[in-house]
């Protein structure tokens, strides 16, 4: 029996991953990557970066201007505004990935079901993310958390379910082209069930690309929840949340500058810093910016 | 019936809505042999194999594995799981690239309850499949995008093995490997053939490997089979025209083939109820509007033509 | 001597190394002959038509040699210079024939637009030329197939419809990689069939590619066996069929299931082709060579003649 000894190894000795390579090479998806580390650091270390509590009312220290005791100045019942970024980006981030992570598996789930089966059960899924995405994303997610109840917890359901049609059609559409492969056509001649099939080859396959689009909605999930935050129909005060803090600071731009200014600079940065990653993402997996 | 018939196509049709991929196929495959199907794109070949593996359900007529159909009611039943198996053309996307080799290999067992599987699926049984297909037990840990197109093919061979069937489809096996590649493969299928008492259903294009590889040869033009002939006599003298084009048409590397026929001007209108053949037909006649049966010519062959019935 | 290439070496840089996809290969085309490239997957035998063709990639670097095209070194050339060769004195025809085909424009229309650049004639002109060289590529009713478009159209025909684009200059080299590997046996016969009777008649030379030896033997004259980036054999076909000088050669033919005795087993060649990134020295067959010796191991043994016109790499054969 002759010899089978040519193997090709997974990576030649000592060589960099080509991904890490590209994503070394982007600078600008590199310093949102800084920009959100610094971020989650800094919100995570919150307690030990200031002394503030960030329900605090000192109405004595109010609508004080930036300073070496207050970073950032007061609001109007005196709380310190640094502290109550710091606490807000807990939630933004904590809220806007929770959120996006949800709608990704469900989005998922339903989008592989409806891809692989075909047929009514795709059709109905299908009609009913089409009813989803018929409406703009704002209004939708207004109307939804506005009959739920304004609140924190009614606000992620809706931005929820306003964002899961997209993973639906995402992970229907690598369904799609997943069962086509052969090895998926193999594993049907072995008489396995078809969950196993789905579970074991077709989810897979879709997982990255879920996972990508995660990333990219993750920046617009946080600034939906500041914008229903701003509306009233998320966070109430007192709750540190950037959006709602906009939308009581902003009628004091121009004497108290400082109160929405900087909650809008966190929810920019932020934002800003996912949409870097996401553009650098999809220049990595462009196979034609090589 | 035969105690030596293992699969019996009876009268099978394929219709997609107007297209008859398949027509009244009716042939049978003995215990032992290496069945060929031959024919080229479009021929209805590889549905043939889809039937009777499971992955789409005949129009109309029955396919018999040892005397029971395998297609009841529009769902497909073996008499014991992975009692029969196919290897596939291309090795690139047979294997999942996300699984292991091991991985790989234990899948078809999950059609077996557990102790079962545990029996088949163990390291020992593994290893030793690993090894009978040409490869070493430290491969098992690797992915599928480590290997060559050969070594792939190789696992495809395993992994159609771990159930222990009684029958192997192979479709285009060696269609996408080189030749020397192809000449590994080809050894190692008959080898395996001998160890193991297998029965082979073998698809190809390709005339030269389908002579080395089977004892009895199906030729199929556009979903109907018109020539049935034990290897050594088909190549000797083939008797349907379509046949005779397909043996012209090798590019010989030790020079042309006797009697060499072409295809005929094609006829412009759809003859219904004609020779499959009589559009591109040579040697068409008046006879040749009236579709011929398939005849037994001489013992093991046959084939449906008027003018050798 | 039409095409001469010296000494040709590639290589193809990327993250993961440098793979050495040809190594100072030397191949002639005289006027009108048909000369095939065969060949492996592996072999370099796709990248030697590129590399003509000046179409190698970005991450593709010659490093050594020349291709001489009636004198002309192909490889010096400009974008510019390339404007007036490629399509026009060298024409390609490749395997999958909508790498050339436009897939929304009509047939006739894309080669009427071809043959006016070419030839400088009215557009009317241009389709009467387009239809007549439908015909020459044995269309039938090439008049409406010329108002068809590519999709419509078989894969036998659309390889028709890019062999008449390709010889509509007409060119003096053709350059063909693997283009019947996609069609049946019974279309591919015929395609096979007509570039042999339009290399005769236009007195175009034609350079064949292919894995398979059976279509060499058909269709070329002369042949050159290419293994791992390098040319191990050349010679008339018949000859280097009947009687082959160099060992991969010899393994290949008896690899063949074409005359062999289905009772006995396939004379494989053991092992796999050479990792492109890390060739063995000495002789590149000489790993998987029944007949190697310490020698061959150790030095590498060139193209050389061993009879009038039959040239192979090895040391036994001298």
């Amino acid at each position: 029996m002759q010899e089978q000894a040519a193997v090709r190894p997974s990576l030649p000795e000592g060589e960099i991953h080509p991904v890490w390579h590209k994503v070394k090479n982007n600078k600008l998806m590199l310093a949102g990557i800084l920009l959100i580390a610094l971020l989650l650091l800094a919100s995570l270390l919150a307690p030990l970066l200031s002394p503030y509590d960030p329900t605090e009312i000192r109405i004595a220290e109010r609508f004080q201007p930036p300073s070496p005791d207050h970073w950032f100045g007061t609001d109007e019942v005196g709380r310190d505004i640094f502290t109550r970024i710091l606490y807000g980006a807990r939630l933004s981030l904590g809220i806007g990935a929770a959120v996006v992570v949800a709608a990704g598996l469900i989005g998922m789930i339903l989008g592989t079901i409806s891809g692989y089966f075909g047929g009514t059960v795709d059709q109905v899924i299908m009609r009913v993310m089409d009813m989803i995405l018929a409406f703009p994303a704002l209004i939708l997610a207004m109307a939804l958390s506005a009959a739920l109840g304004p609140n924190l917890q009614n606000a992620m359901i809706a931005i929820a379910i306003v964002k899961i049609p997209v993973y639906v059609r995402l992970a229907r559409g690598q369904a799609l082209e997943t069962r086509e492969m052969l090895f998926v056509k193999a594993a049907k001649t072995f008489g396995i069930r078809p969950w196993r099939i789905i579970a074991k080859h077709i989810v897979p396959h879709s997982v990255t690309a879920v996972i990508i689009q995660i990333t990219l909605d993750i920046g617009d999930a946080i600034l939906l929840v500041a914008t229903l935050g701003f509306l009233g129909l998320g966070a109430q005060p007192p709750t540190p949340e950037w959006g709602a803090m906009i939308s009581v600071g902003w009628k004091y731009l121009l004497d108290y500058w400082w109160y929405p200014t900087f909650p809008g600079l966190a929810l920019f940065l932020a934002s800003g810093a996912f949409n870097l990653i996401g553009d650098g993402i999809r220049d990595i997996l462009d196979p034609k910016s090589n | 019936m035969n105690p030596q018939e293992l699969i019996r196509f009876h009268r099978v049709e394929k219709r997609y809505g107007p297209l008859r991929a398949v027509r009244q196929a009716d042939f049978s495959i003995r215990r032992g042999e290496v069945f060929g199907l031959v024919g080229e794109s479009g021929s209805g070949k590889s549905t043939i194999a889809n039937m009777l593996i499971g992955l789409t359900p005949p129009s109309d007529g029955t396919i018999s594995y040892m005397e029971k159909p395998l297609w009841r009611k529009g769902s497909f039943h073996m008499p014991r799981p992975g009692e029969l198996q196919i290897v596939f053309q291309d090795p690139q996307s047979s294997l999942n690239p996300r699984m292991t080799i091991r991985e790989i290999l234990l899948e078809p067992l999950y059609a077996f309850r557990a102790a079962e599987r545990k029996e088949k699926g163990s390291p020992e049984r593994l290893a030793s499949l690993i090894k009978q297909v040409g490869l070493k037990e430290e491969h098992l840990s690797r992915y599928p995008h480590e290997f060559s197109g050969g070594q792939r093919q190789r696992i495809a061979i395993a992994r159609a093995l771990i159930t222990d069937p009684s029958f192997l489809i192979l479709d285009e096996p060696t269609s996408a490997l080189d030749v020397s590649v192809q000449a590994q493969i080809l050894n190692l299928l008959k080898r395996l053939k001998e160890e193991r008492n297998l029965t082979y259903l073998f698809i190809s294009h390709n005339m030269s490997v389908i002579r080395y590889m089977c004892d009895r040869i199906a030729v199929i033009y556009k979903g109907k089979i018109v020539e049935i002939a034990p290897a050594a006599e088909m190549f000797r003298k083939p008797g349907h025209p379509y046949t005779r084009i397909l043996l012209s048409s090798l590019p010989g590397v030790y020079g042309k083939a006797r009697d060499p026929l072409s295809f005929a001007p094609p006829v412009s209108e759809e003859k219904a109820d004609a020779c499959i053949f009589y559009e591109k037909c040579p040697l068409r006649r008046e006879r040749c509007l009236e579709a011929p049966a398939f005849v037994t010519w001489e013992g093991d062959w046959g084939g449906a033509c008027h003018f050798r019935n | 001597m039409l095409l001469e290439i010296k000494n040709l070496s590639v290589e193809f840089r990327g993250i993961r190394g440098t793979v050495q996809a040809l190594k100072g290969i030397s191949l002639s085309i005289e006027e009108g002959e048909i000369l095939g490239i065969v060949g492996e997957s592996g072999s370099g035998k796709s990248v030697t038509a590129l590399a003509i063709l000046g179409l190698l990639g970005k991450n593709a670097a010659v490093t050594g040699g020349e291709v001489l095209y009636k004198g002309r070194n192909l490889l010096a050339l400009d974008k510019k210079a390339w404007t007036s060769i490629r399509g026009k004195e060298i024409g390609m025809v490749f395997q999958e024939p909508m790498t050339a085909l436009h897939p929304t424009m009509k047939v006739g229309r894309q080669l009427a637009e071809v043959i006016r650049r070419h030839r400088g004639v009215s557009r009317k002109e241009a389709r009467r030329l387009a239809v007549a060289s439908l015909e020459e590529v044995h269309i039938r009713d090439p008049q409406s197939v010329a108002e068809k478009y590519p999709f419509e159209l078989s894969g036998g025909m659309r390889q028709r419809v890019v062999i008449a684009l390709a010889m509509s200059s007409p060119p003096s080299l053709l350059i063909a990689d693997e283009p019947t590997t996609a069609l049946d046996v019974t279309t591919q016969h015929e395609i096979l069939k007509l570039m042999k009777e339009l290399s005769e008649k236009r007195g175009t030379a034609i350079l064949f590619i292919t894995h398979d030896l059976g279509v060499v033997a058909e269709l070329c004259r002369r042949v050159a066996v290419m293994y791992a980036g390098e040319v191990v054999e050349t010679g008339p076909t018949a000859e280097v069929l009947r009687s082959p000088v160099h060992p991969y050669t010899q393994a290949l033919l008896h690899a063949l299931p074409d005359l062999a005795d289905p009772h006995e087993p396939l004379k494989a060649i053991p092992g796999e082709a050479p990792d492109p990134r890390a060739r063995p020295a000495g002789c590149i067959f000489a790993p998987r060579c029944q007949m190697r010796i310490t020698r061959c191991q150790r030095e590498k043994p060139s193209l050389e003649p061993v009879s009038q016109n039959r040239h192979t790499a090895c040391w036994l054969a001298r």
